[in-house]
């Protein structure tokens, strides 16, 4: 019996030797299947002398596991060496995606940074009236400040007033007071227009962010607070935050913030070899402000501030003309691809 | 404005450096723009000249030959100029000055060579103040004060620092040396001496004048002094040498007096030649409609009643604070000045100044708010300097029209108003010195401060403005950093719906790259859309129209626009989509993808305009297949496949229906409806659009209203139960005419397998052998399941006999062999 087994065995391992992966299946049915030669040879086991069954049956099962062992093996080994080898320096197939707008990206950068200490999205209007774009500021008709916004008028007959596109995001300012008691955490992201030639700095159309916090308490150290946990997530930890005067009609105090130069240690082009880099307009709210949309400038006190989206974008990618922007070359936008 | 030190320091000791000083200043709120160092570069070779000899140039008529000595020798320059003549001192320079080229944008420095002009060699040059980098002025030979000592370095005649300030409205006091001065002896806590002012009535007196003002809100002050004995000639070189350093090339003392001391003090001057003034007064009016005034530059103005005018008997002599009348102009000849020291209104003269186009130093100071209590000290002034020179004799305060004198303003100061705006706190004897170095007089009142305003602040007017002042003189970077504390609302008007992100990074993931668009555009491009006179709308093509490309709405215009390019607000965002992709087309032939999110503004009567949310895309003629297998065409379906995309974000259905619009080609445009909401368009673009693009290629456009389509979306997704039973997939091949659209077909199979469909699926659109002409092949995979039993295959057999039979009946569709 076991010279049978092993005969059988040595028979079937040759035969598999050269089996390809089509004829594997024939293959164990012919040995290890229900009516294979193993299977047969396994029920005359029965038929043996008592004896000489236990001896038998440990051997027919060994030789069953070693030609099961030896199918597995072998379609192992089939399935390795069948396999064309690849060029793997071909790039690699995905689905074509687009991307964001620089400007875009960097808008939703600050809005999740500045989520992240409480300020909530507003969309204000982008063309409005004098009165929210100015008067309600503190900048009555007249005011000579009023020539710090060059303005694009809209021809309106009709109109109660003057409607313009507005200078700067700060109208979303009383729109939002108007119509919430404090307090108050927003910030404004949007288009803003002024009558402007353009240059390498300068767009007739570009985008700001305004912020405002009003309640009992905020103070300039707060806004200080903020800017500096902006700067320093926005452009990393060891930036440093500088604070001076400054004036907008509608903040008192009022000031600018520089951020510490991100190029360079002793000075550099980008920094105009000062070591800081403008960032943005800030002040605490001016009680006519709060007194025009009904709050009491006793009571209620905070901050504003607002900065300009491709100043930062052109500081963080390095971009050395702002009518890069909106000429829409993918040249230039691929370069940004930021999802 | 810019302040020389050299002039500074006649009123303050300076115990820094101009850059220590332009750094407090910036912290401090008055920005230094630039610091300046004048001359340092000039060198050796740029010296005091003295013009010897001026000759023809013998091969050109607008050239001269300039002999210019300097101490211990001359040389022959050839100039263009010939403001100047023999015995002027002119700043010469010779090969190896470095010197600005005046005739390039960007003025760059650039070292003087010897150069032939004209077959003339010339071994230096005499210079403009624009050359020296002193001034902008290039018309002409910047000719010295007659003193100035020949054969000098210029550097050390003429040299030294100078800051260069960006002032705000608010600080209209920095307008004056004076000003600048004050404020910079505050932060450095240094003695500041202005001039000595004594009253001068030196000359014979004139009879009384008498000066009417129509309206002191026009003007709130008109003073006046005058000067006879004149004797017109150079300035003194301290005085012209301030001048020049400030920016201003000398004239004549008289000339060089008015602007000394509008530099000085900060009140614009005008001296008119009394002589020539009909009658014995003068008045300050609006100008008449219909009158007119020779200017100064020999222009004729028509004046409007929006315009200021000073007058005489016979009529306007000058427009107040923006340019003199010819007729009184003082010249040679004049014997008597009278000399105007006014305070205007800040908006008149702004109104003028600017509709006139007559920017000038005068009037840039009365656009800001000027203090009237200026205009006497700059009298008193000027008939000083006068006299002191040699220039004239005169009377310093001849009349004095102030009807409505200004109070003096006064703030009771709370000093808990410091901690609560700044979050810091500061001890009182700091604030007080802080408030006294500013110019404020303070006065203890109870617990806290009376602050009595100085009359030049004119920006300061309650606590608020003094916690500034103080901030600013003790430093800003005093104040702490905390984050804001306290509640939030839970509801914020006017939030931004993030949804629309969805919508945008599908896009994204869909292949398409956004892009940001102008929001000003001209009619011609709106126009561009509905170029195709032949092409007309269906009723729902003309209501997409009317949602996202409106033709017959006159878009809002811009009043005063840049470029008549940039002349309207835009009622459609497409064609700078197009324009973006025509211009992209010179760079890339295939996978040009652009998408925007941004407004159109819809006029609406009396109110601001709609401005609503669209979301528009344009599909070049060409996509790549994933990498390294090559390109095809680009089709309806991939335009529709991103609306598909879109939608999905929002869990919305959408009907694709067959629309016609002329932006579209025909047969190649359907509107997207979700239920019976319109909310977008999609199709080819017509070729006649894209030709008047520039585009000569297919193209694909899509446009959806966000405002519809956020409308659109329901709440959140609700779960279906997972099946608990298998489903059984059956193919369809049917043959059918192409009259009946897919996704009627679809309908069909749902309704007639009811309720065993669970899904239909088109596989395949098969057109060519063993089907007709006319007819097409659809495929569709049929998913059936009964949600309560494990289907058998008779049950499926006999639902899906069911869906023939009707699809026969309906369609006239058959099985394809």
């Amino acid at each position: 019996m076991q010279d049978r087994l092993a005969e059988l065995t040595a028979r079937a391992a040759a035969e598999l030797a050269t089996t390809e992966r089509a004829g594997l299946e024939d293959w164990r049915l012919a040995y290890l299947g229900r009516s294979g030669q193993l299977t047969a040879l396994l029920r005359q086991i029965g038929r043996l002398p008592a004896a000489e069954r236990p001896a038998a049956g440990r051997a027919a099962n060994a030789a069953r596991d070693r030609l099961t062992q030896a199918l597995e093996e072998r379609r192992r080994q089939l399935a390795r060496s069948g396999l064309e080898p690849l060029d793997v320096t071909m790039p690699g197939i995905a689905a074509r995606t687009g991307g964001l707008h620089p400007i875009t990206a960097t808008i939703n950068e600050i809005r999740q940074v500045l989520a992240r200490i409480g300020f909530r999205t507003v969309a204000s209007p982008e063309v409005e009236s004098d009165d929210y774009n100015f008067s309600k500021l503190n900048i009555p008709e007249g005011h000579p400040a009023r020539a710090m916004w060059d303005t694009f008028f809209i021809d309106a007959p009709g109109y109660p007033g003057r409607m313009l596109l507005r200078t700067h995001t700060s109208p979303a300012q009383a729109r939002v007071m108007e119509q919430l008691p404090p307090p108050v955490r927003i910030i404004v992201p949007g288009k803003c227009f002024r009558y402007e030639d353009v240059d390498a700095t300068h767009e007739a159309m570009f985008h700001q962010v305004e912020g405002l916090a009003i309640d009992t308490g905020v103070t300039m150290a707060d806004l200080r607070g903020t800017l500096e946990f902006f700067v320093r997530s926005m452009f990393g930890r060891e930036r440093r935050l500088r604070i001076r005067g400054s004036y907008f009609p509608f903040t008192e105090p009022s000031c600018e913030a520089d951020m510490s130069c991100p190029f360079c240690e002793q000075g550099c082009r980008i920094c105009s070899y000062t070591g800081w880099v403008e960032l943005l307009g800030a002040g605490m709210v001016h009680p006519n402000v709060l007194a025009k949309v009904g709050y009491d400038p006793d009571r209620y006190c905070g901050f504003a501030f607002g900065m300009g989206v491709e100043r930062i974008a052109m500081i963080r990618h390095g971009i050395d003309d702002i009518r890069h922007f909106y000429r829409n070359d993918l040249r230039f936008l691929r370069q940004f691809a930021v999802t | 404005m810019r302040v020389p030190l050299l002039w500074l320091s006649d009123y303050v000791d300076l115990p820094v450096g101009a850059e220590a000083i332009a750094e407090r200043l910036t912290m401090a709120g008055i920005e230094v723009e630039r610091v300046e160092s004048v001359g340092n570069h000039w060198g050796p070779a740029v010296r005091v000249g003295e013009v010897l000899s001026i000759d023809p140039h013998p091969n050109a008529d607008r050239l001269l030959l300039v002999g210019v000595g300097f101490g211990d020798g001359q040389i022959q320059v050839v100039t263009g100029a010939a403001n100047f003549k023999v015995g002027d001192r002119v700043p010469l320079a010779q090969v190896g000055a470095m010197l600005y080229n005046a005739y390039k944008d960007d003025r760059p420095l650039e070292e003087l060579r010897p150069a032939k002009l004209r077959g003339v060699e010339s071994r230096g040059m005499i210079c403009s103040g624009a050359e020296l980098g002193i001034s902008d002025d290039h018309s002409g030979i910047l000719v010295l004060p007659a003193d100035a000592p020949v054969g000098e370095e210029l550097v050390s005649y003429l040299g030294g620092e100078a800051i260069e300030l960006d002032l705000k409205p608010d600080r209209a006091d920095c307008l004056a040396m004076l000003g600048v001065a004050r404020y910079v002896a505050g932060l450095f806590e240094q003695g500041f001496d202005p001039p000595l002012l004594g009253d001068h009535r030196t000359a014979e007196p004139l009879p009384p004048l008498e000066v009417s003002i129509e309206d002191s809100r026009d003007c709130p002050r008109y003073s006046v002094a005058y000067l006879t004995d004149l004797r017109i000639g150079p300035s003194p070189d301290w005085l012209a040498r301030r001048l020049e350093a400030a920016g201003q090339r000398p004239i004549n003392n008289i000339v060089d007096i008015t602007n000394f001391v509008m530099l000085e003090y900060g009140q614009p001057l005008h001296a008119f030649d009394y002589d020539r003034l009909a009658g014995e007064g003068i008045g300050v009016r609006r100008a008449r409609a219909g009158e007119e005034l020779l200017t100064l530059d020999q222009n004729l103005r028509q004046l409007s009643s929006e315009d200021l005018v000073i007058v005489d008997d016979d009529g306007p002599v000058g427009l107040a604070g923006v340019m003199g009348g010819f007729s009184s102009e003082v010249t040679d000849t004049t014997r008597t000045i009278l000399l105007e020291s006014a305070n205007f209104s800040a908006r008149r003269i702004r109104n003028t100044a600017r509709r006139l186009g007559l920017p000038s130093e005068a009037a840039r100071r009365f656009e800001q708010r000027l203090s009237p209590e200026t205009t006497i000290p700059a009298l008193r002034r000027a008939v000083g300097l006068a006299e002191q020179i040699g220039a004239g004799r005169g009377q310093d305060v001849w009349a004095d029209a102030y009807p409505d004198p200004e109070p003096e303003r006064s703030i009771a100061f709370d000093l808990a108003q410091i901690p609560r705006l700044l979050g810091v706190d500061y001890p009182r004897a700091d604030v007080v010195g802080a408030l006294q170095r500013a110019g404020f007089e303070v006065a203890d009142s109870g617990s806290g401060l009376q602050v009595t305003v100085p009359h030049f602040r004119r920006d300061v007017s309650g606590s608020a403005d003094l916690v500034e002042e103080v901030a600013a003189m003790i430093g800003f970077d005093s104040i702490p950093a905390s984050l804001p504390s306290g509640g939030l609302p839970d509801v914020v008007p006017l939030e931004y719906d993030d949804r629309l992100e969805r919508a945008r990074s599908a896009m994204v993931a869909a292949g398409f790259q956004e892009a940001i668009t102008y929001t000003l555009t001209s009619p011609e491009r709106l126009g561009g859309l509905y170029c195709d006179a032949d092409a007309d709308a269906d009723e729902l093509g003309a209501r997409l129209g009317d949602l996202l490309m409106p033709r017959d709405v006159v878009p809002l215009a811009v009043h005063n626009p840049l470029r008549s390019e940039e002349s309207v607000l835009k009622t459609a965002a497409l064609p700078h989509l197009l324009e973006a992709l025509a211009a992209n087309t010179r760079y890339f032939e295939s996978d040009i993808a652009l998408f925007e999110i941004g407004k159109i503004y819809i006029p609406r009567p009396g109110r601001l305009p709609d401005e609503r949310s669209v979301l528009t895309a344009v599909l070049g003629p060409q996509l790549s297949l994933p990498a390294w297998q090559g390109v095809r065409p680009t089709s309806f379906f991939d335009a529709r496949g991103a609306v598909e995309q879109v939608l999905a974000r929002f869990h919305l259905d959408a009907d694709f229906v067959a629309c016609r619009h002329p932006v579209f080609a025909p047969g190649r445009a359907a509107a997207v409806m979700v239920g019976e909401s319109l909310i977008g368009a999609l199709g080819q673009l017509n070729p006649a659009v894209l030709e008047y693009f520039s585009i000569d290629a297919a193209a694909h456009a899509l446009l959806l209203s966000l405002d519809r389509l956020l409308a659109a979306v329901e709440g959140p997704t609700q779960f279906v139960g997972l099946p608990r039973y298998p489903a059984v997939l059956r193919d369809l091949s049917i043959v059918i005419d192409p009259a009946h659209p897919s996704a009627r077909v679809e309908e069909l199979i749902r309704s007639a397998g009811r309720p065993l469909v669970e899904s239909v699926r088109l596989v395949d659109e098969y057109r060519g052998d063993q089907v007709p002409d006319d007819k097409r092949g659809l495929t569709y995979a049929i998913t059936y399941r009964d949600a309560g039993r494990t289907l058998t295959e008779k049950a499926v057999e006999r639902r899906h006999r069911g869906v023939v039979k009707a699809l026969g009946a309906k369609f006239g569709a058959q099985l394809r062999a």
